[in-house]
């Protein structure tokens, strides 16, 4: 397919994406937050929503192309400690001005011209890294990102089954009732 | 406002239609969302087959999608900051470039697309992310509270 | 009745300063927030879906949100 009829189906998408995203009001910067106020079941029933039809098919898309199922998504990086380190310093910036990618996106559509300034912001911190840091640091991706069912070397079918039985029960507790 | 009791409330079934989506991107062009690495063309990085690039554009669709939502649902409102608020905003903003660079695949695409392929670095990041957000908490909200 | 302006509040600060002003409240007392991010008017109701007690309605302005809550509780 060539690259600009992909840009327009990727448009077209991201559209839909949004559409979504903002009428269900998804952030992950607000999630945390309720989190942490011991309040987070709307973001957990959010989050398990999204873990169970992802988990599903990106692994049952494996039996349409060979290509595509589960695949190791971003890069193991000196033995996992930049991404714990990168992941803090993410943590930290979401709940500093409250919107996660998602949330920032969505904020910006929404017209809260705060985020364009958030949006604007990305540079010199992506520019930190890509051109000071990245130099220095040269340590490659030398581990090698796996899965979860590599790594309890269980084949993936059984680990992807359970993880989605556990998320679908957690669903349902999350949502019945309260029983006065 | 919209039913919130049990099972279908439209917030579910609304990030149930974001998930199910992204699932069809998946199939139809062999690409999902991606957050952080996105904005990489903003610094030169165009990434391996321009795929930042692409999802660059996606998310320009989305800014797209949530202001026609938003539209719809009467919620649009353009909404100038106070300058008081400029500088936090612009260290967070600065916070997240790092973030989404240091380790790719560390940030929003772990909630949504790393921990569902069941990405052992995505469970890191969010382990990280959680600490990370923590200690802002405690710093800030809980202080002004 | 009291009403608190949350206008223009870093998220998640608004939820949580609902929260912990809901938590508090006395029967047939009475709260306004002032918000101004769609996204607390659907955080908000569902957040306090466990309290039944409480009456939650939500007012819009031109641009922005009254969120009214009422215990009823007693």
């Amino acid at each position: 397919m060539d690259f600009k009829l992909l840009l327009l189906y990727g448009f077209l998408f991201g559209i839909g994406f949004g559409f979504f995203v903002q009428k269900a009001g998804i952030c992950f910067a607000h999630g945390l937050g309720e989190i942490y106020m011991g309040k987070g079941k709307r973001i957990l029933r959010i989050f398990l929503v999204i873990f169970i039809i992802s988990t599903l098919g990106f692994y049952l898309s494996k039996f349409i192309a060979p290509e595509l199922g589960l695949k190791p998504i971003g890069q193991l990086r000196g033995y996992g400690f930049y991404n714990i380190i990168s992941g803090m310093i993410f943590g930290a910036g979401i709940l500093l001005n409250g919107g996660c990618i998602l949330g920032t996106l969505r904020q910006m559509g929404e017209g809260n011209l705060l985020f364009f300034v958030v949006f604007l912001s990305f540079i010199p911190g992506m520019a930190l890294i890509v051109y000071v840091i990245d130099p220095i640091l040269k340590q490659g991706y030398q581990v090698q990102n796996i899965l979860l069912p590599e790594l309890l070397a269980v084949p993936q079918p059984y680990v992807v089954g359970s993880v989605v039985i556990l998320a679908l029960f957690w669903l349902v507790m999350l949502s019945r009732p309260k029983k006065k | 406002m919209a039913e919130k009791k049990g099972f279908f409330n439209p917030t579910l079934m609304y990030a149930g239609a974001f998930a199910v989506l992204n699932v069809i991107m998946y199939f139809v062009i062999h690409k999902f969302w991606i957050g952080g690495s996105s904005f990489l063309p903003m610094v030169g990085k165009l990434g391996p087959n321009k795929t930042f690039l692409f999802s660059f554009i996606v998310n320009m669709g989305v800014i797209v999608g949530a202001l026609v939502s938003s539209a719809t649902n009467r919620e649009f409102t353009l909404r100038m900051p106070a300058a008081k608020v400029l500088p936090r905003a612009i260290l967070g903003g600065f916070l997240i470039g790092i973030g989404v660079t240091l380790a790719p695949g560390t940030c929003t695409t772990s909630f949504v697309i790393g921990l569902p392929m069941l990405s052992i670095s995505s469970m890191l990041s969010i382990a990280g992310m959680f600490a990370g957000g923590f200690i802002v908490y405690r710093l800030t909200i809980k202080s002004q509270s | 009745m009291e009403s608190t302006d949350l206008r223009g509040k870093f998220c998640p600060f608004p939820i949580i300063e609902v929260v912990q002003r809901v938590e508090v409240m006395e029967s047939g007392e009475c709260k306004v927030f002032l918000v101004d991010d769609p996204l607390a008017i659907r955080s908000i109701p569902e957040e306090l879906e466990e309290f039944e007690y409480l009456d939650i309605n939500i007012k819009k302005n031109n641009d922005y949100w009254e969120v009214i809550i009422t215990n009823t509780e007693g």
